[in-house]
């Protein structure tokens, strides 16, 4: 009974949060109600690169039908643009689509449309999406990495072995990248650009893989064997600028950071062949509505820090999270809007705080609550 | 008006500052063309056509040295080369199989075996070297043209990725042999993947592919050869028919065994038709060696063979002598004789496995235009007339002589050699009907029955003169679907050919996966061994590699569907320490002749259940499209952080 009244007041949620939240938001205010997870239908189109949908700040980056990255819909309007042109792998910030070689150039995204915003566009293809934070680029090359502003014809590069395919991160003046250290697997390194001589150093290393890196702001995070650190550059290179969270993840997604809370894939703890013969008889369409209240039940005995032991699901360090049957896969966080695909669909999760809080500076991964709770303060 | 006074004969001087000159002036216009190929193309042209060469006299050598002195009459005319070749050629893969087997097949070994075998000119063979007519000739040298560019460009087809390079490069690699389920086209025989293992070692990539084109030549002058010793003026048409096909020519610049095979089963024809035995079953074993789709066309020619059937059963027995050794290692590994085509053991391996009722290794129906009685009957219209390059319809295209040539073929059986040449093509071709509807797999046969029907073809003046011209008109409609995909695909491959248009690129632009397996070379680590499941792209990874598969992935579906969750854990305790995935998914109108449960779940099953391993146990390290390789994790959770340190 109770469980029936869970699935049910659940789905009413999630119904009236749809409701509310479709021609509301089309009309005039914020996309997603506080607390709710929403589909987002005519978003679902498969992106020729797995990096994307994604969110660009308040923005989701789609792709259309040929799988580039053509269209964006704004979390605060509802509205949804087509960009004058398309991305295959575009460097996000938020507002900002930037692209490198044969897709040079910088889209800002604004509620009349997207603009194109007149910078030096760097023609030389990296091997890994580029990065900006709306100042800079940066890229990854085969032989090294790069910067530059985005307003300057000058390029720096520096010689290194990044691993490719990572994408590089710039946390202000820091530029971090994933580096191929050979027999010491893959290894975090950055360089201060502000620094015109300074030379790329290591930040993260030694045993096992550190991958993954992500920015936002003065902020960056990346995975290491079974943690996520997050590090506020602006503290220098101390024991108490780094934030190390308990985690399983790096399996697939990297994680997402959005000022210093990120949020990431779990992989589910026990015995693997269970979940995975469990996931494999039930699939995700038909588990969704019962397994939200039985994935809440369980969550909260097995603690969010273990996750579920039904599939993938997403952790935020500031508690926000998406679990449930089925797999919840590539984490995407700015302000309170969480975007993520399950079973194929795109979802956005919202938390309960606006998007003006700053979320707490040190936060652990709340221990119980239900499903459905987000932050409960700023 | 008088008549024009003939020009003085030339002498000695003259006409070789004239032959120098031309040669001069050619060789610079392509060495300085502006345009034209690169040096890092021009080494690679030289130092794989040198190697080819160097096998292809070799193999002359060594096979005219020894029907030297088992039947000399062989090398008596024009058709010795192509006796001499294909003896030659059974040799080399004895030698190179037999040391695989051993293990003692290493570079070193691999590139010797070329000198010894080329040593066989020591004995003088009498052989004289084909003499085409300039016409023929220029025909040639047209026609092969795309091969030629085929051969110098990266490898992009599907077959060499998967088997005629990757199995040789997995040969010298380890100095033997590989097969089993986690290898196993390995475990087909190898007669021609230890040669191309031998020119791999002598001139790299292009070597094998440039040696092909060089039999392909031989086997065009061989029809060429054969119809003019058996069917005099009208046997000219017998390699018309071949050069204004696209299936034939499709696979002359590559690593590939239809036109190896062709070449074997045109010795053995011309061997029975003299009523020779021992040439007869050196040649046919040689064609089972290289393909078992071979087995038609020998089983033709040896109903039609000029022998008493004692002397048949005699060479029978000889051919699959030596088709026997590739058997009995089988065996001796625990698998069907026949493995990979039949023999997959489907029982599950661990409690969580499914395993699987059946899995054809080819689906019949797939090909072609249907299997109803109505379909066979149209089927020689249909293969003619309504094939398609690029679908599965028939997969290729044919000259449409090969219908045109029907009525005089068929007059011809009052005579009693065309009646021996069409009963083995009629045989031949039964048996390509029976099996999977590809025009590739009917090219071992397509020499011999383009003699059978070039028998029919009126000689002499008059109405004859007409009907041949009728005939040409013919060959010259077919030739826009045949060659225009020829010269498409020439036009495309030219710019990497002559080093234009860099590997690299190439390679991505006609194979997405390559960029994962060019990834895989840069950046894992030296000793990593990579599984692919449901990729194919086994040539171009510089690591070893186990399973891979192509198609119907029949190795990738079979590991999954009998090892279930161990499958991860299995290939790990193989070996493997990363994978490489290319997403895939079967089509329903692919396969409209399997129920949708079926499909369900011999098909898409397995990639559903992988996609769950892979979450489950697997780190994604790199994606570019739909391909992606993962790191297996070392498996016990509480090993010492220096174990899980593995990269």
């Amino acid at each position: 009974m109770t469980r029936r009244l869970a699935v049910g007041g659940t789905l009413l949620g999630a119904l009236l949060g749809t409701l509310l939240a479709g021609p509301a938001a089309a009309a005039s205010g914020a996309f997603g109600a506080p607390g709710v997870a929403v589909p987002l239908a005519g978003l679902d189109l498969t992106c020729e690169d797995a990096r994307y949908p994604a969110l660009a700040g308040p923005w989701v980056v789609a792709c259309g039908p040929d799988g580039k990255v053509d269209r964006a819909l704004s979390l605060e309007t509802g509205q949804e643009l087509r960009l004058p042109r398309s991305f295959v792998h575009p460097g996000l910030a938020p507002g900002l689509l930037m692209g490198v070689g044969a897709e040079a150039g910088l889209l800002r995204l604004e509620p009349g449309g997207a603009v194109e915003v007149p910078i030096s566009q760097v023609h030389k293809a990296g091997t890994a999406p580029p990065a900006t934070d709306g100042l800079r680029g940066a890229m990854i090359e085969a032989e090294g990495v790069s910067a530059w502003p985005l307003q300057e014809p000058t390029r720096v590069v520096k010689p290194a072995h990044p691993a490719g395919w990572y994408p590089p991160a710039l946390a202000g003046s820091r530029l971090a990248w994933v580096e191929d250290a050979g027999p010491d697997g893959e290894d975090v390194w950055w360089l201060d650009l502000d620094e015109p001589r300074a030379a790329p150093t290591p930040l993260a290393g030694g045993p096992g893989n550190q991958r993954h890196v992500v920015a936002s702001g003065p902020f960056l995070a990346w995975v290491e064997p079974d943690a996520v650190v997050v590090l506020d550059t602006r503290q220098g290179e101390t024991p108490a600028a780094e934030r190390r969270t308990p985690a399983r993840t790096g399996f697939s997604a990297p994680p997402s950071l959005w000022r210093d809370v990120v949020c990431w894939e779990q992989r589910p703890p026990g015995p693997v062949e269970d979940s995975v013969e469990r996931d494999a008889q039930e699939g995700t369409a038909e588990g969704t509505a019962e397994g939200t209240a039985e994935g809440t039940a369980e969550g909260t005995a097995e603690g969010t820090a273990e996750g579920t032991a039904e599939g993938v699901d997403i952790m935020c360090s500031d508690g926000l999270r998406a679990g449930g049957p089925g797999h919840q896969r590539w984490p995407s966080r700015y302000g309170p809007w969480l975007l993520y695909r399950q079973g194929g669909q795109l979802w956005l999760r919202t938390a309960a705080a606006g998007p003006e809080d700053a979320g707490p500076e040190i936060a652990a991964p709340e221990t119980a609550g239900p499903e459905t709770a987000g932050p409960t303060g700023g | 008006m008088a008549e024009p006074r003939p020009a003085p004969e030339a002498g000695t001087a003259l006409s070789a500052l004239v032959g120098l000159a031309a040669l001069a002036v050619g060789l610079a216009f392509l060495v300085l063309d502006p345009v034209g190929p690169t040096a890092p193309a021009w080494e690679r042209a030289l130092q794989g056509g040198g190697a080819a060469l160097a096998g292809l006299l070799a193999i002359l050598g060594a096979g005219g040295a020894v029907l030297a002195r088992l039947a000399p009459r062989l090398l008596e005319d024009e058709r010795g080369p192509l006796h001499a070749a294909v003896v030659g050629l059974l040799l080399w893969a004895l030698l190179a199989g037999g040391l695989a087997m051993a293990g003692l097949l290493h570079p070193g070994v691999a590139r010797a075996l070329v000198a010894v075998l080329a040593a066989g000119w020591l004995a003088r063979p009498p052989l004289r070297l084909p003499r085409p007519g300039p016409l023929a000739l220029v025909i040639a040298l047209v026609v092969l043209l795309p091969g030629l560019l085929d051969a110098l460009a990266p490898p992009v087809d599907t077959d060499e990725l998967y088997q005629h390079l990757a199995l040789p490069r997995q040969i010298l690699a380890s100095s033997g042999l590989v097969g089993g389920p986690l290898h196993p086209d390995g475990s087909r025989p190898q007669t021609l993947h230890v040669v191309f293992a031998c020119l791999l070692a002598l001139g790299g990539e292009a070597a094998p592919r440039l040696f092909h084109l060089l039999l392909t030549a031989l086997c065009l002058d061989g029809v060429r050869a054969l119809g003019r010793q058996w069917l005099g003026a009208a046997g000219a048409w017998a390699p018309l028919v071949l050069v204004g096909s696209y299936s034939f020519l499709q696979t002359a610049g590559l690593a590939a065994n239809d036109l190896p095979t062709a070449l074997a089963v045109l010795a053995a024809l011309d061997a029975a038709l003299r009523g020779m035995a021992l040439p007869l079953a050196l040649a046919a074993g040689l064609a089972l060696d290289l393909k078992y789709t071979a087995a038609g066309a020998v089983t033709g020619i040896f109903l039609a063979a000029r022998l008493s059937w004692r002397q048949r059963v005699a060479a029978g027995l000889g051919a699959l002598a030596l088709v026997a050794p590739w058997w009995l290692r089988n065996v001796a590994e625990g698998l069907h004789p026949l493995f990979p085509f039949l023999g997959w053991d489907l029982r599950p391996l661990d409690p969580s496995a499914p395993g699987a009722l059946g899995m054809p290794f080819q689906y019949l129906e797939k090909y072609g235009a249907g299997r109803s009685p109505t379909s066979f009957l149209m089927l020689p219209w249909n293969a003619v007339i309504t094939a398609q390059v690029d679908g599965f319809r028939f997969l290729g295209r044919v000259s449409p002589l090969l219908l045109a040539l029907v009525p005089g073929a068929l007059a011809a059986l009052r005579r009693p050699l065309p009646r021996r040449l069409a009963l083995a093509a009629a045989v031949s071709a039964l048996a390509w009907a029976a099996g999977p509807h590809w025009l590739r797999y009917l090219v071992p046969a397509l020499p011999l029955v383009a003699l059978a029907l070039a028998a029919g073809v009126p000689q002499g003046p008059g109405p004859a003169r007409l009907a041949r011209a009728a005939l040409a008109l013919c060959l010259l409609a077919g030739l826009p679907a045949n060659l225009g995909p020829l010269l498409l695909r020439a036009a495309d491959r030219l710019p990497a050919a002559t080093g234009h248009e860099a590997r690299a690129a190439f390679l991505v632009r006609h194979h997405p996966p390559a960029a994962a397996a060019l990834w895989a070379n840069q950046h894992l680590p030296p000793d990593a061994v990579v599984a692919q499941l449901f990729d194919w792209s086994t040539a171009l990874i510089d690591r070893p590699v186990l399973l891979g598969s192509v198609e119907d992935h029949v190795p990738s579906r079979a590991w999954l569907l009998t090892h279930g969750q161990a499958s991860l854990r299995d290939l790990q305790a193989a070996g493997a320490t990363h994978l490489v995935v290319t997403r895939t998914r079967f089509l329903a109108k692919l396969y409209p002749f399997l129920t949708e449960d079926e499909r369900s779940r011999e098909l898409e099953a397995p990639v559903a259940f992988l996609d769950e391993l892979l979450l489950a146990q697997a780190t994604l390290i790199y994606q570019d499209g739909q391909t992606r390789i993962y790191r297996l994790e070392p498996p016990t959770p509480d090993a010492a952080p220096d174990a899980r340190a593995r990269p």
